[in-house]
């Protein structure tokens, strides 16, 4: 991946048959402008949407705002919208429904199709009356030419409201968010497996991870229709990989779902940022080996509300809104919640950032009188998020699943055989001391598991943890630097490194640095340093095998020697 | 490797398509030692039966499944129903199960390439003189495919016939049923597992197998892989099961094999190095040998190109001799003497290829091995110099021999990149990247690795824990190593710890050059790790791993595995460490 210059974002269209009378509408938007944690990999994305012909027409989905212009000319190329009689709506997230006003202004015969919930949410994004069906899971839409629709609903995957529709006439089944990636391309489908499984692989960990139930249930659901191809709302459709592509997605719930401790996420969909700040706090929750179930307070029953509370061991809320249309059913889950927390559970709360939030002190203050241990300190969110807002969102979601486990892990070190565990410590390797940054996002960490894997190119391998902070600054195609650290002089630089930072603060007080060429920085005090970037990961159960090219280095005292770490047992650092 | 199941070989008959019936012979445990078999999966031979108006059968087993595939084909069909069997690879191995079957149907017509009716005429002919086993012998009418033709069985199965010969199997023939949308696909994209699974369900499963399977048998012969795939390139898109007649059929897969297969010949087409590797079997044991040395010299990066003497016309090999840097030759002894072919291939490099060529010679026998000699001598004489001593293999080759071969293999390459000075041009200092990367440490060890009566022995210092539960390591081996072809997957191994103080005679010894084959173990104590592995008694500590996964990392793989045991011999001491001052030495 090349770091992107800054320039303006570009945008543009494309419409193609993709089987008999259906034609997708595809908004490819190149470069990232957001920093929510799912765009993390820095490969743009697309916003699918999708034209069926039949005797009657309907329009699947709408685009992003960003695209008005561009995407509504794009579909006046290829119908008079006027004579759209059907406006299909999976769900409301705005990335894929904020044109849909523009839509009813130019087809004002059309009838929206949706679920019930969907319908309720749409009426509050139009402010006007329009003509409307709300449909079920079995209901069926005939639109001639053998187009019989039905839909399926999928609920949490990853609105709420989701419902998938599959046409019979094709063999399509229309998906929006699920099985989609952020990744911008011109190929329309799923040709290089290689290429996009990284995206796709990110993208399902950080908005279906935390709903894999649902993603089981959904994929049940979906079983019995005979499917040849996936349209997605984002990236390319699966059409090629299409088995392989669904059994990855059955293989990752059934592994969440694993999972013994679980923590919910309360949150209040298209309200502030509190969508987007639950997904990063739900992704550091999984990377330490926790479930998270992301619950949205305005579409949960209030029984269902009740049943979780009863199995998970943490949980996290973001501040509802006291005021405006989802205000009532947050405010009633709110009290479900209090009413049945238990002593045992973590919690933690967050800013949504909406403009009605619910004050977080006195939030706060709530759980703790009611004697729960918070997992992580609030989060306030007092301006519009950054990167660094989603790193300290998801390191604060890693210190509570942390927190959770804390008594499993120390069981598991007792229980492997003590020679064994004894041959491992003697496994010696050099001390080190990664630092890496990301647009505003910076980050360090003590390393000791690292060896050269190559020579051609000049190559090495780290194993880092899952549930480090600095893994998601690892990915491939991203920039680090390796301070070595020099024998007889590490002590400060260990000892600083190693204390316990609160998430998102700055570990670089009171540390001389200099600036890599790559933007990392480099520490004044190491040995030598090597300017590295990611080429390739494999997983392990408990780390992901880094490796990397190096591209540039130096000693800076050629007399020294690399510090060495020495230990008796294997089962810690 | 996980120790196969006690399964008697048993035939999987279901339905793949439209009228079509797979018959998979699956044999769990190894049948032969041959590098192609090296990771120990069994394989599977698939036979397929096209029931359209005719009905014609697609391959057949070998003769260790004759009797239950005779019986398993007459549960679906009465043999003298059959109107076709078309051949794609005819050994005396195949003969003996269409032996038995042309007995059972005797107007049975057998469509093969003209190679292939070659072959069977000679070992119709040879069955009918044999003394000691008197049978019936059918003489069957042969249908020979003279190039891409279509067979019609009616009911749509309009097959399309394309030879497809390459040096290893001049009668290779590969079809595609429009039908059904099946490209039989004879021996490219096939891998060697046996299982449960007909498909190549499951993502990357079968990956390993796969490009083993290539490295071993295609790699060396890709200019006529390249025309193969150019033939079977309008069937690639539109055929949704490719079927090879070994292991996993694909459909999800597919075309990305197709694609890999391309790539993987475009890397090997790019080596600025090459060999020409000269043979002719009589028995298979020399095509053996000599599949292992290409084996070695493709790991070490320098090209094959494979040519079956039998087959080539001295055009042929005059042209390769040219385009190559270096040849190998391998024979047979009959009656005391090389093969005509061989005597012929012989008389073309003694009078075309230049002095400055890099040679070698193997080859197998039952009684005397006259012809390696022969060979010997006369290069010899001839002023060329050897990239290894003569590799002489009396009857089967074993496990050891196969890495001897393979090590030879490994030698030759490294040899003519020093003569071809390919190798990079030596700087006097590390630049001062390279000079930090050498401030990288690692622990001294040494690995010990063993599958069969096969053992090797690496000094590594290129590791590191890497995962706590289940505890566990990574290794960077080289992919031009010998010992590379131990760690597959699956693979045990043992990790010797060296101790600070007590390292440098351990080091010392496993450092110096050994010829192929040679027992590393000579004057070193050691003793036996439970997974049956040498330990070394003058280590700190041992640890015995099993291999979990690899990552390709440039000239490197990353060995993941997972330590299942190990100890400490002397708690007070410590594990030496490998300091350097430049990264582009070990």
């Amino acid at each position: 991946m090349v770091q992107a210059p800054i320039k303006t974002n570009r945008l543009t269209v494309q419409a193609e048959i993709i089987a008999k009378n259906t034609t997708a509408l595809r908004s490819l938007d190149w470069d990232r402008d957001r920093f929510d944690i799912e765009f993390g990999l820095q490969n743009g994305t697309t916003y699918n949407s999708f034209l069926i012909q039949g005797d009657q027409t309907a329009l699947i989905d709408t685009s992003h705002a960003k695209f008005h212009q561009l995407y509504l000319e794009l579909v006046r190329g290829q119908i008079d919208p006027a004579t759209i009689e059907y406006l299909i709506i999976s769900h409301t997230e705005p990335d894929h429904s904020a044109l849909v006003p523009d839509i009813l202004a130019l087809a004002p015969h059309v009838t929206v199709v949706a679920s019930k919930m969907a319908l309720q949410f749409l009426k509050d994004m139009v402010h006007k009356p329009f003509a409307q069906r709300a449909v079920k899971g079995g209901d069926q839409l005939d639109l001639g030419q053998g187009h019989i629709l039905e839909f399926i609903p999928a609920p949490n995957l990853h609105w709420p409201d989701t419902m998938f529709t599959h046409d019979q006439a094709t063999g399509i089944l229309f998906t929006c968010d699920a099985f989609g990636m952020h990744y911008c391309d011109e190929r329309l489908f799923d040709e290089d497996l290689h290429a996009i499984e990284n995206d796709y692989r990110f993208y399902y960990e950080c908005l279906m991870a935390p709903n894999a139930r649902s993603v089981v249930n959904a994929l049940n659901r979906m079983e019995p229709f005979e499917t040849n191809t996936i349209a997605t709302g984002h990236g390319p459709l699966i059409r090629i990989h299409l088995e392989e592509m669904v059994d990855r997605y059955r293989r990752w719930s059934q592994e969440q779902s694993q999972a013994t401790t679980t923590v919910a996420i309360f949150y209040t969909s298209d309200y502030g940022y509190s969508d987007r700040l639950s997904q990063a706090i739900a992704q550091g929750i999984i990377k330490a080996n926790v479930a998270a179930e992301l619950v949205d307070l305005r579409a949960t029953d209030l029984s269902e509300v009740q049943e979780i509370m009863s199995r998970v061991s943490g949980v996290v809320i973001g501040t509802p809104p006291t005021t405006g249309p989802s205000a009532q059913e947050a405010q009633a889950a709110l009290g479900v919640i209090l009413a049945n927390v238990k002593e045992k559970q973590a919690f933690g709360i967050y800013e949504a950032f909406g403009d009605e939030d619910e004050p977080i002190i006195p939030l706060v203050g709530r759980f703790t009188s009611l004697s729960l241990t918070a997992g992580f300190p609030a989060i306030r969110v007092q301006s519009q998020p950054t990167a660094s807002t989603y790193k300290l969102c998801e390191e604060s979601g890693t210190d509570l699943a942390q927190w959770l486990t804390r008594d499993k892990t120390i069981q598991q070190m007792k229980a492997t055989d003590v020679n064994l565990d004894k041959a491992m410590g003697r496994l010696a390797g050099g001390l080190y001391i990664i630092t890496a940054q990301k647009g505003d996002v910076q980050s360090a960490m003590l390393a000791s598991w690292v060896s050269q894997a190559s020579f051609t190119p000049l190559g090495l391998s780290i194993a880092v943890a899952k549930d480090r902070a600095i893994e998601a600054l690892m990915q491939v195609g991203d920039t680090f630097v390796l301070n070595i650290l020099e024998e007889g002089k590490y002590a400060p630089l260990m000892r600083h490194f190693l204390q316990r930072f609160g998430p998102g603060e700055d570990r670089f007080v009171g540390v001389e640095t200099l600036q890599a060429e790559n933007g990392s920085p480099i520490l004044k005090e190491a040995l030598a340093f090597l300017e590295c970037r990611v080429a390739s990961r494999m997983e392990t159960p408990d780390h992901w095998l880094v490796y990397s090219v190096v591209e540039e280095g130096k000693v800076s005292n050629p007399e020294g020697l690399t510090a060495v770490h020495h230990r008796k047992v294997g089962n810690h650092y | 490797m996980v120790s196969a199941p006690p399964t008697p070989r048993d035939i999987q008959v279901l339905s793949v398509g439209a009228d079509t019936l797979m018959f998979r012979s699956r044999s769990w445990t190894r049948l032969k030692f041959e590098v192609e078999y090296a990771l120990q999966r069994g394989t599977t031979s698939n036979s397929f039966l096209i029931k359209g108006d005719r009905v014609a059968l697609r391959s057949l087993p070998g003769e260790s499944f004759t009797e239950l595939f005779l019986e398993q084909l007459q549960q679906v069909i009465f043999p003298a129903e059959l109107d076709y069997v078309i051949l794609g690879h005819i050994n005396p191995n195949r003969f003996a199960t269409l032996l038995k079957l042309l007995q059972l149907a005797p107007h049975l017509i057998v469509v093969c390439s003209n190679p292939g009716a070659v072959t069977l005429r000679a070992l119709l002919e040879s069955a009918a003189k044999d003394k000691d086993n008197p049978q019936t012998i059918p003489e069957p009418e042969i249908y020979v495919v003279k190039g891409q033709e279509t067979l019609d069985l009616g009911k749509g199965h309009k097959l399309q016939l394309i030879p497809t010969p390459t040096p290893r199997w001049p009668d290779g023939i590969c079809a595609y049923d429009p039908k059904t949308a099946i490209l039989y696909s004879d021996k490219f994209f096939g891998a060697h597992v046996a299982g449960e699974q007909v498909y190549d369900d499951g993502g990357k499963l079968f990956e390993v197998d796969r490009k083993y399977y290539y490295d071993c048998l295609m790699a060396t012969q890709i200019s006529q892989v390249e025309i193969a795939l150019e033939r079977l390139a309008p069937w690639s898109t539109s055929a949704q099961i490719y079927a090879p007649v070994n292991g996993p059929l694909l459909r999800r897969g597919a075309l990305e094999i197709f694609q890999n297969y391309q790539a993987w010949n475009r890397q090997q087409a790019t080596q600025p190095l090459s060999v020409a590797l000269l043979y002719a079997s009589a028995y298979g044991n020399t095509a053996i040998l000599s599949q292992a040395i290409a084996h070695g010299i493709t790991k070490a990066g320098v090209a094959v190109e494979t040519i079956n003497c039998e087959h080539a016309t001295p055009e042929d090999i005059r042209e390769a001799i040219g385009r190559t840097q270096g040849f190998i030759i391998g024979s047979p002894t009959l009656g005391g003497h090389a093969p005509t072919p061989i005597q012929t291939a012989l008389g073309i490099i003694l009078a075309t290829a230049e002095k400055s060529k890099l040679a070698g010679v193997f080859g197998s026998y039952g009684w005397s091995g006259e012809a390696i000699d022969l060979l010997e001598e006369k290069l010899k004489n001839a002023g060329y110099t050897f990239g290894f001593a003569p590799i002489r293999v009396k009857f089967t080759p074993s496990d050891a021999i196969l890495q001897q071969c393979e090590e030879a293999g490994i030698d030759f390459a490294q040899a003519l990149k020093k003569a071809k000075k390919v190798k990079q041009i030596a700087r006097p200092l590390a630049t001062p990247v390279e000079q930090a990367v050498g401030r990288l440490v690692g622990s001294l060890s040494v690995v010990t690795a063993q599958r069969g009566d096969a053992t090797g022995a690496m000094v590594a210092s290129w590791i590191s824990q890497a995962s706590f539960n289940p505890p566990g390591l990574t290794v960077a081996v080289a992919k031009d190593r010998a010992l590379e072809s131990l760690l597959y997957p699956g693979d045990a191994f043992v990790l010797n710890l060296l101790e600070e103080g007590k390292h440098i005679p351990l080091m010392k010894h496993f450092l110096k050059p050994f010829g192929p084959g040679e027992d590393r173990f000579v004057g070193i104590e050691t003793k036996s790790a439970q997974n049956g592995l040498p330990i070394l008694k003058e280590a700190l500590v041992y640890l015995e791993c099993r291999v979990q996964s690899r990552m390709d990392c440039g000239d490197h793989w990353l060995v993941y595995c997972a330590a299942e045991a190990g100890d400490v011999f002397t708690p007070s001491a410590k594990t030496a460490v490998h300091y350097r001052t430049s990264g582009t030495h070990y």
